[in-house]
């Protein structure tokens, strides 16, 4: 991914997908969302990625932080990042729904 | 094992931006101490440290306060003027001899060059003091006020630093004009390399500890605009620097290639491969300080918030 393309909300990182996926359930702070996508993808995010990808979603405006409770600060979605994420998950549906049934006719003409 | 991890990946955060670290480092802080991260978690603080310094970003480098940002970029000048000083210092090294000097009576581009690098290195000088003395004098206040050991400690860094760098090279000075006929190789080698890297030790601290002291520091904004008006002499002065060194090594390239190919120092670059990359390396640093001048004059024009 260039740098370009990590600008461009239409082509994010696995990260900033997972953040974003893991933010639509509700809002949460650092700790919550790497818990959270661990459960949800099987994915552990370091400090370093999961931080990266917050202040590129927050940047893009895709995500807002929201008042610190303590030295921990919850993010949500917006609804900007809601219609992107959206957009996102209905290519990757359609991209995993057509590659699994060529995957399937391939299996069965073998 | 975990504490040990936590305690690595908190140095690690200190690799990041001041300004980002002044919008995220309490809360990846508290994330460290709630999961404390494998080696993968570690090498990700790293990237993610260069990508932030790589590519800053508005949401949280346009939100530091201007005095952050003040401070950032005047501490980020210094480093550059710490990186052109060594350069100075090699190519004071490598052209002390007297063929040099005799060349610069022939053609009036070196002298002149060399002159330059001399100017520009009295202005930089003076602009140091101008915008860093009022700076240090405010930290040493502010140690002496709140008894903070660790301030007066990282004050008095650089200068033992120096220290440490100046004893040897005197004593080595001392020790290479008594002695009866020259070194070894193997010998030179032994005693050389050692002492590049105290060199480099001191120039990298004298680099950073600025940084740590107006990172525990506060100073007013009043003397870090002063500092950062200091930069545009300072900017200037690495200007100058590097405009010479560049017409002096492409002069000397062309008028003195006996001068060009001399071998005087034991790793065996000649004298002008070591003034190129030298200059290379001040012309870099010469840009990355008008970056981070541009910077300061910005904040410092910035309103307090």
């Amino acid at each position: 991914m260039t740098a370009h393309d990590d600008d461009n909300p239409d082509r994010w990182s696995a990260p900033a997908l997972l953040v974003l996926s893991s933010l639509a359930g509700g809002s949460k702070h650092g700790y919550a969302m790497v818990a959270d996508i661990v459960e949800m993808a099987g994915v552990h995010l370091g400090p370093g990625t999961l931080y990266g990808a917050l202040a590129r979603l927050e940047d893009q405006r895709l995500i807002e932080s929201l008042p610190a409770q303590g030295r921990r600060r919850p993010y949500r979605i917006t609804a900007a990042g809601m219609r992107v994420l959206e957009a996102q998950l209905t290519t990757i549906e359609a991209v995993a729904r057509t590659g699994l049934s060529r995957l399937r006719a391939a299996g069965s003409a073998a | 094992m975990s504490r040990v991890r936590s305690a690595i990946a908190t140095l690690l955060v200190g690799l990041y931006p001041q300004a980002w670290r002044e919008r995220y480092e309490a809360e990846m802080r508290a994330l460290i101490e709630d999961d404390p991260p494998g080696l993968g978690g570690l090498a990700s603080l790293v990237a993610g440290a260069l990508d932030a310094h790589a590519r800053p970003r508005a949401a949280w480098s346009e939100q530091a306060s201007p005095l952050t940002r003040m401070r950032v970029s005047v501490v980020g000048m210094f480093s550059c003027w710490i990186a052109v000083s060594v350069v100075g210092a090699v190519f004071q090294k490598e052209t002390e001899e007297g063929a040099f000097g005799l060349a610069g009576a022939r053609h009036h581009v070196l002298a002149i060059a060399h002159g330059a690098v001399i100017g520009g290195a009295v202005l930089g000088a003076l602009a140091i003091a101008i915008g860093g003395v009022p700076l240090v004098w405010e930290a040493i206040g502010e140690a002496r006020a709140r008894r903070d050991w660790r301030l007066v400690g990282l004050l008095v860094l650089p200068a033992v630093a120096i220290v440490c760098f100046a004893a040897p090279t005197s004593l080595l000075r001392t020790l290479t004009r008594s002695t009866v006929g020259r070194p070894d190789h193997m010998a030179s080698l032994a005693i050389f390399i050692p002492w590049l890297l105290v060199g480099l030790a001191c120039a990298a601290t004298c680099a950073l500890a600025p940084r740590m002291v107006l990172g525990r520091a506060e100073v007013s904004r009043g003397s870090l605009a002063r500092a950062s008006l200091a930069s545009v002499a300072l900017a200037v002065a690495m200007c100058v620097i590097s405009l010479a060194l560049v017409v002096y090594v492409v002069a000397l390239a062309s008028v003195g290639p006996g001068l060009w190919r001399l071998t005087g120092g034991p790793l065996g670059p000649s004298t002008g491969t070591m003034l190129a990359a030298g200059t290379a390396v001040a012309v870099a640093s010469t840009v990355l300080a008008l970056v981070s001048c541009r910077r300061a004059m910005r904040a410092a024009a910035l309103p307090v918030r």
